[in-house]
């Protein structure tokens, strides 16, 4: 009877054992620094002398006097709403072109791919130069048809929209997802709407995207959380200028942290973030009742 | 989309089929030099003399072929120190990415074969882990180091990655799920004990799946910048990424050198992504890491 009842608990046992790596990892690195940073929310402190309870002054401060806040998270929106809604339909194109059976399928993804498998800083620095306002080549390409190129990320206009181009350089990162969604719809859905006459658009408007919707979705739901995170172009190339055009959300919550020290109120700045973040997911997944297919509704 | 319904048009005209392909391949091309151009411009850049780097319209680098063609590189591997910053890069991104393998593989093993309390709320924390900022977290955890006397070491850089390792574990769990559960079972009726069959018969079988992970957590740590910006102040430690980054911040206008040592912190990954792209992108395709 003690081994019957042994092999289950032996199992259960063993189970935690086998996760008790993550579980640590996840109360050391992720749980644990959440509450603190909660708590460290509420204090001053600046590392040299102990933390000081302050209530929620650092929140009211943070919405009601502090400008650059409201004008990093400005920045960030404008970012995200332009460059994610691009990023998703490029990506979307390149895959739906690549999934058009051309040959060379193989060779073509791991072009567009290898950008977004290369270290961020080094595509940086490589974009920063393209984009020299005087001796840079994108500006020389654009003389040739006779446009005097902008400033680029020395405009305090322009310094913005030329990260955002510069990440659609990104958009292999969504394509791979999107391609494997795309491989993954059965041929017999297009078949059967040839043989009922559906042209192409039509076959796009009612097959491939609402079979492809989860992975928009999905790629709609990493793209917020990576804006949020947006932090080695900036960092590298603008470290938030010029005149704060570029000062992303994170990058102003870094400078907070570690140039000026303000840990307490850059623990607050974080928990705004996280809140915004997830106000975010939220929404997106709630609006995906509306417009998101999942194959199991078809029955319902 | 599939063709193989499509009958042609079997008259001399041309066919609309023809012209979607001709514009599909033109799109392609476009995007791929979109893709490709920049790489070669850096690259024909580090082979370029000093006096001849902001030549416009850009012209062939004047030092191929010439007996100083690789000067650029010798020039920052040793003067500028990134044979180190490289070596430093490669030990980090491989402890890190050894690291993830044993923790995710683990519990990716224990989600998806085993049976205990409380499985399914531990799983659905870990997949709600991945949509916390990393700015949430790394201002404890910067003080975490700082108290435990790591700053300046690579243990802030490899430790947590051999802990946390969320992508990780839901790779290997989606993997370990495909493995059927008869295996398990036989095995057990043959008194094999958990720890046995996880090393004897799963280990064995998901080398493919573990290299993946390996080649993605390695791309992963190498490519980081804020935790080395952080945690590094020695520019004998320096990761290839805080090196170059520091290196720009000093001789931003030496730009052969600048994109020599942005070459040398791309070689590695080009040719882990060469040798080993199937991998990769199959890897994220499926578990939807970017």
């Amino acid at each position: 009877m003690f081994k019957q009842l042994s092999l289950r608990r032996r199992e259960s046992l063993w189970g935690y054992v086998f996760i008790s790596p993550w579980i640590i990892g996840f109360i050391v690195f992720t749980a644990g620094p959440m509450l603190a940073s909660m708590i460290l929310s509420l204090t001053h402190y600046n590392i040299a002398e102990p933390p000081t309870f302050v209530g929620l002054t650092n929140y009211v401060k943070l919405f009601t006097q502090d400008q650059k806040f409201w004008h990093a998270l400005r920045v960030t929106m404008t970012f995200a709403f332009v460059a994610i809604p691009l990023n998703l339909a490029f990506g979307f194109i390149v895959a739906y072109l690549l999934n058009m059976k051309v040959p060379g399928v193989a060779f073509w993804r791991t072009i567009y791919y290898l950008p977004s498998v290369m270290p961020g800083v080094a595509t940086a620095l490589l974009w920063g130069l393209l984009f020299n306002p005087r001796v840079g080549v994108l500006n020389w390409i654009l003389s040739l048809v006779g446009i005097k190129g902008p400033g680029w990320l020395a405009s305090p206009q322009w310094a913005l929209p030329a990260l955002i181009l510069m990440s659609l350089w990104g958009v292999g990162g969504g394509m791979i997802i999107y391609l494997a969604g795309l491989q993954g719809i059965p041929t017999s859905l297009y078949e059967a709407a040839q043989i009922d006459g559906a042209n192409r658009l039509q076959q796009l408007l009612k097959i491939t995207l609402p079979l492809m919707s989860p992975v928009i979705f999905y790629n709609l739901v990493t793209g917020i959380i990576g804006t949020f995170q947006y932090f080695t172009d900036a960092y590298v190339l603008t470290g938030g200028g010029p005149v704060d055009a570029t000062l992303f959300y994170n990058l102003y919550l870094y400078k907070q942290a570690f140039t000026y020290r303000n840990m307490g109120y850059a623990s607050a700045l974080a928990w705004v973030l996280f809140l915004i973040v997830l106000a975010f997911t939220l929404l997106v997944f709630r609006s995906s009742d509306l417009w998101v297919y999942y194959e199991g509704e078809m029955r319902s | 989309m599939t063709m193989s319904v499509t009958t042609p048009k079997s008259s001399g005209r041309i066919n609309p089929r023809h012209i979607r392909i001709v514009l599909s391949y033109l799109a392609l091309t476009f995007l791929a030099i979109f893709s490709i151009f920049p790489f070669l411009w850096m690259l024909n850049t580090t082979f370029q003399s000093q006096g001849a780097v902001f030549s416009l319209p850009p012209k062939l680098g004047d030092m191929i072929f010439k007996p100083g063609m690789f000067d650029a590189y010798k020039e920052v591997l040793t003067k500028y120190n990134f044979m180190r910053y490289t070596l430093n890069s490669l030990f980090v991104a491989g402890m890190a990415a050894i690291g993830q393998l044993i923790t995710a593989s683990l519990a990716g093993f224990a989600f998806a074969k085993m049976e205990f309390k409380g499985k399914n709320l531990l799983f659905g924390i870990l997949l709600s882990t991945s949509m916390i900022p990393v700015s949430v977290t790394i201002i404890p955890e910067f003080l975490l180091m700082s108290k435990l006397n790591w700053l300046d070491t690579y243990l802030p850089l490899i430790v947590p990655s051999f802990l946390v390792g969320t992508f990780g574990t839901f790779m290997m769990r989606e993997f370990f799920s495909t493995i059927p559960n008869e295996l398990v079972e036989a095995a057990m009726l043959d008194g094999a004990t958990t720890f046995r069959i996880y090393r004897t018969i799963f280990l064995p079988l998901s080398v493919p799946a573990m290299t993946t992970l390996f080649l993605i957590a390695f791309i992963h740590n190498w490519n980081d910048l804020l935790r080395p910006v952080l945690y590094i102040s020695s520019s004998s430690l320096r990761t290839v990424t805080v090196g170059l980054t520091s290196f720009q911040g000093e001789y931003g206008a030496r730009w052969n050198l600048l994109l020599a040592g942005a070459t040398i912190s791309i070689l590695p990954l080009l040719i882990i992504y060469i040798f080993a792209q199937r991998y990769i992108v199959e890897g994220i395709a499926t578990t939807g890491l970017k």
